[in-house]
């Protein structure tokens, strides 16, 4: 096979834990209400990049197609899926609260020097039309059940709010290219960084000090007390602190209180998100299973005005994260599965056949081999 | 019971102001060898590996989880493109990048050639800085010293920190501009769990009540050749 950059095979082994992952969470998926489905892996790119991240656009592979139209390879499920419902929803073909999930492959070009393409399977629901604290919580316990079920047990949810960060800082009148650099020292958990970046700007300093909170290394409930302390006349930013507030207590009522963690740094992923969110991250796979969270913008992009969120998981992410022991997975095949071929190759083939019609597993072993 | 956390060192030029902050802030850390355990600091319930790992390879080790925290410049991360947290900056390992060639050799005299070959072992950085600002180069990556690329013809110029400005002088070249600035960072796996930020918060907290008093800056010789 030629070595090229642009192939990625999966064996046995590794494709038979992720079909059994998928096929687990879809039944959680379904269980919820969630229908599922397909949407197209190659598309319009003028139709979809009003919806990409800015990230996702760049690192996408695009191609142009007969027609002279550039199409693009689907690197991120969740605005195909506001494409499909946004369109549903305004022929009537569909109507709202829409539940929907899918298991979608998605490609996007690694961010290291080679430019090598990753392929990732997404898993993932879509709750479209719910702008209630109902959906965001109903979001969180299909994720934590499907984790559940797959037998994790190191797993956490780091969670904060999009519209927070935003909202502190258009606070600080920073221009677009700085707030993407205070941005990314949010994320990276860099107050030095974040100091320095608004210092030089002339910020105001309880906006220096609100942004620098959100950059908290351990995170915490104290991150919200510290937001209200430092800004109390600022009913914006206090209405969305209950919010997350109340996700917290009610999640923690529901006994979920070891598996969240107000974290208000996480902000990486897409651009999209502009509320309540989470990063589910794994130390035993070291890194993220997956994210979620409110994108009350996206289905816009496409003239429907819809609140919406949801969450995806990586299928390969899971896998890493997966203890031998949590699947039930057949590490090889019994000799009693085996049918041998010798000289009467009639009289081999009829047993591998009757045994088929019973529904036994069946091998074929060459005898001279 | 004690659980482990490992960090790499990066060897080379900062290795031992690293392990001397660290010991400062109460790790305990041998002299000599590669690979040390420091059993239970501050007292809590984490033995902390430490190993030495190339510079350029830590962001990665740290980004996979292999190892959960690391100590790497800002110059070798924007390379790396790791996503890593960065939650602690080192008084020391500050360092200028700058744009240096041989002495004799001005901006306009380079800018006048077809395109400028540039030596450097931060490829991304120096491509994207010219690129910004209208140059034609082409950048040629060398893991070794870029002076030397200049020396034996390779470049026309090179895009490195500047450690030792007297021996830059020394050597016939001249720094035509500042680039950028290195800083050292503590670095993260952004998988961290909370016991485990609770040992690097307690270890962040040691090593900032011990920090060493900022070095001078690196003077940047420039001259009057522009």
């Amino acid at each position: 096979m030629a070595d090229s950059p642009y192939i990625a095979p999966a064996l046995e082994a590794s494709l038979g834990v992720r079909r059994q992952v998928t096929f687990q969470a879809m039944r959680v998926f379904s269980g919820w209400g969630y229908r599922e489905v397909q949407v197209p892996l190659i598309d319009y790119f003028d139709s979809l990049k009003r919806a990409l991240d800015p990230d996702a656009a760049e690192r996408s592979f695009r191609f142009v197609d007969r027609h002279g139209n550039v199409m693009i390879l689907r690197t991120d499920v969740t605005p195909s899926v506001a494409k499909l419902a946004a369109y549903q929803i305004e022929s009537a073909a569909a109507r709202v609260p829409m539940r929907v999930s899918y298991a979608n492959k998605t490609v996007r070009i690694d961010r290291g020097h080679d430019g090598r393409a990753s392929e990732t399977y997404q898993l993932g629901v879509e709750l479209i039309g719910v702008a209630t604290l109902a959906g965001d919580i109903e979001n969180f316990l299909v994720a934590l059940e499907c984790l559940d079920r797959l037998g994790l047990d190191d797993y956490q949810f780091n969670v904060t709010d999009h519209g927070i960060a935003r909202h502190l800082l258009n606070a600080t009148g920073a221009p677009q290219r700085i707030r993407e650099e205070v941005h990314e020292a949010i994320t990276a958990r860099d107050p030095t960084g974040i100091r320095s970046i608004l210092g030089e700007l002339g910020a105001r300093e309880r906006f220096i000090e609100a942004v620098s909170t959100l950059a908290d290394f351990e995170g915490g409930l104290h991150q919200l007390v510290r937001l209200q302390e430092i800004l109390p006349d600022d009913k914006v930013l206090h209405q969305r602190l209950a919010r997350i507030r109340n996700v917290f207590t009610t999640l923690s009522a529901l006994g979920y209180r070891d598996r969240i963690r107000i974290d208000m740094a996480e902000l990486g992923g897409a651009s999209y998100y502009t509320g309540i969110a989470f990063n589910i991250v794994s130390e035993v796979a070291g890194r993220s299973l997956g994210r979620g969270g409110r994108y009350d913008d996206l289905l816009a992009a496409f003239n429907q005005k819809q609140p919406a969120v949801g969450f995806s998981l990586t299928t390969e992410a899971i896998v890493d994260a997966l203890q031998p022991s949590d699947l039930d997975m057949p590490s090889t095949r019994a000799m009693s599965d085996a049918v041998v071929v010798g000289d009467s190759l009639v009289d081999a083939f009829q047993e591998a056949i009757n045994r088929r019609l019973e529904n036994r597993p069946t091998r074929i072993v060459s005898e001279r081999s | 019971m004690t659980q482990v956390i490992r960090m790499a060192l990066p060897e080379g030029l900062d290795f031992n102001l690293i392990a001397k902050h660290l010991r400062a802030a109460g790790i305990d850390l041998p002299q000599g060898g590669d690979m040390w355990t420091i059993e239970r600091p501050f007292d809590m319930d984490f033995d902390l590996e430490i190993l030495k790992l190339a510079p350029v390879d830590v962001g990665t080790y740290v980004e996979r989880g292999a190892v959960q925290l690391g100590v790497m410049s800002t110059d070798l991360l924007h390379e790396s493109d790791v996503d890593v947290w960065r939650p602690f900056t080192f008084s020391f390992g500050t360092y200028p990048i700058i744009f240096g060639t041989r002495r004799g050799t001005t901006l306009s005299s380079l800018n006048s050639r077809p395109q400028i070959r540039l030596a450097t072992p931060i490829p991304r950085f120096t491509r994207e800085w010219f690129a910004h600002r209208g140059f034609t180069t082409e950048i040629l990556h060398v893991t070794d010293s870029a002076e030397k690329a200049v020396l034996l013809g390779l470049a026309d110029g090179f895009v490195d920190r500047l450690v030792h400005p007297e021996r830059l002088i020394a050597e016939g070249f001249r720094a035509v501009e500042r680039v950028g600035t290195t800083h050292l960072k503590l670095i993260v796996n952004n998988a961290t769990n909370s016991p485990r930020r609770k040992f690097i918060s307690t270890l962040m907290e040691a090593l900032g009540n011990h920090q060493p008093p900022s070095p001078s800056r690196v003077a940047i010789p420039f001259d009057e050749d522009d």
